[in-house]
């Protein structure tokens, strides 16, 4: 077993969640590995405790009133609100783990697509065969044609 | 794991497959036993994911009205534990994001004092715990999410994977990367260990 292999496996490891085999290939890896003996030793230092709650009564008593089967039962029957429209959903999904404002993103999206649409739709008005002219010489015929530079 | 206490003992509770068998006679009284059962470990799970009382009452009461509302929630195949912490975890995280945005259009705008008056107030055994939430709360919305499900309210590697809807192995690695990206955290806050 590497040690990236052991790393991933050091809390199920803890949590007794691997099998045999797997318990003595980390065991045997732990011995000749200092560096992921380090973090076994930091994981087990830093498991998370749940913090206990200490509501105030008043919030007991708000919980108590929330909770009472009947009002529970009274507003479950009454009818459910409207599903969340599918744009919202995708919204949400959207903006779910956004580290970017997603807005920006959309309109950049947007801008470039639309500058493609227009490039590709530029190439496709030209007649087949014909190369575009240059806007200068395009109504001189070519016998007639002299560079600017040919002038004494 | 804490002990609420908010509902008063002296009853045995059913495992969820004799809730189940009641729902057939009587679907009124098992959905009290659900309420019952599952009223503070959701109102924890939404009380330690919000800190805040207020929107913890609200989503716990929204969870139940959904259960009751759910018409597969007494069939026999159907996972209500996780059924009940994954609605909880994605109302809270919800609600969570709809903060954080709201705070950032309101970001210019003081806040008076004493504006937040449902805050929690947690209890900690030491104050590396205290480094530890305040660490958990720099990860990721999915790392802190199956941080909360393990160790806040000590659901299996089974549990978690049925309600987050993950295979086995993936809780595995999530939990994995969730703890060693906390310790990162902690070695950047300068946590010493204990």
């Amino acid at each position: 077993m590497v040690c990236s292999e052991v790393r991933e496996r050091l809390v199920p490891w803890h949590d007794g969640e691997v099998g045999p085999s797997e318990d003595e290939l980390i065991r045997g890896h732990l011995v000749g590995c200092p560096s992921c003996t380090r973090l076994d030793q930091r994981l087990r230092d830093t498991v998370p405790a749940p913090p206990q709650l200490s509501p105030p009564p008043e919030v007991q008593q708000r919980l108590a009133r929330a909770l009472d089967i009947d009002l529970l039962l009274q507003e479950a029957s009454r009818p459910a609100p409207p599903p969340e429209r599918l744009w919202m959903q995708t919204w949400r999904l959207l903006t779910r783990r956004a580290e970017v404002p997603v807005g920006a993103v959309m309109v950049y999206a947007l801008l470039l697509f639309a500058s493609f649409a227009w490039g590709l739709s530029s190439w496709w008005a030209l007649p087949t065969g014909q190369v575009p002219l240059d806007a200068a010489s395009a109504d001189i015929p070519a016998d007639q044609f002299r560079p600017a530079a040919f002038e004494p | 794991m804490p002990k609420l206490s908010l509902v008063p003992g002296g009853w045995d509770v059913p495992d969820d497959e004799r809730i189940k068998q009641i729902a057939r006679s009587d679907r009124r009284a098992a959905a009290d036993w659900v309420v019952r059962k599952y009223r503070d470990p959701i109102f924890q799970h939404a009380a330690w994911i919000l800190k805040d009382w207020e929107e913890a009452i609200d989503v716990a009461q929204d969870v139940f009205i959904r259960a009751m509302r759910e018409p597969r929630f007494f069939d026999e195949e159907f996972k209500m534990k996780a059924w009940l912490y994954r609605v909880t975890s994605n109302l809270c995280f919800n609600l969570v994001r709809d903060r954080r945005r709201r705070n950032a259009i309101l970001e210019s705008v003081p806040r008076p004092l004493g504006d937040e008056p449902h805050q929690t107030d947690f209890v900690f055994a030491g104050q590396q715990q205290q480094q530890i939430l305040a660490a958990m709360d720099r990860l990721t919305e999915d790392h802190r999410e199956i941080l909360m499900l393990r160790y806040y309210s000590d659901l299996s590697y089974a549990e978690i994977s049925d309600t987050l809807g993950i295979k086995l192995g993936t809780v595995m690695s999530r939990l994995s990367r969730a703890r060693g990206q906390l310790v990162e955290v902690l070695d950047e806050l300068g946590v010493e260990t204990s």
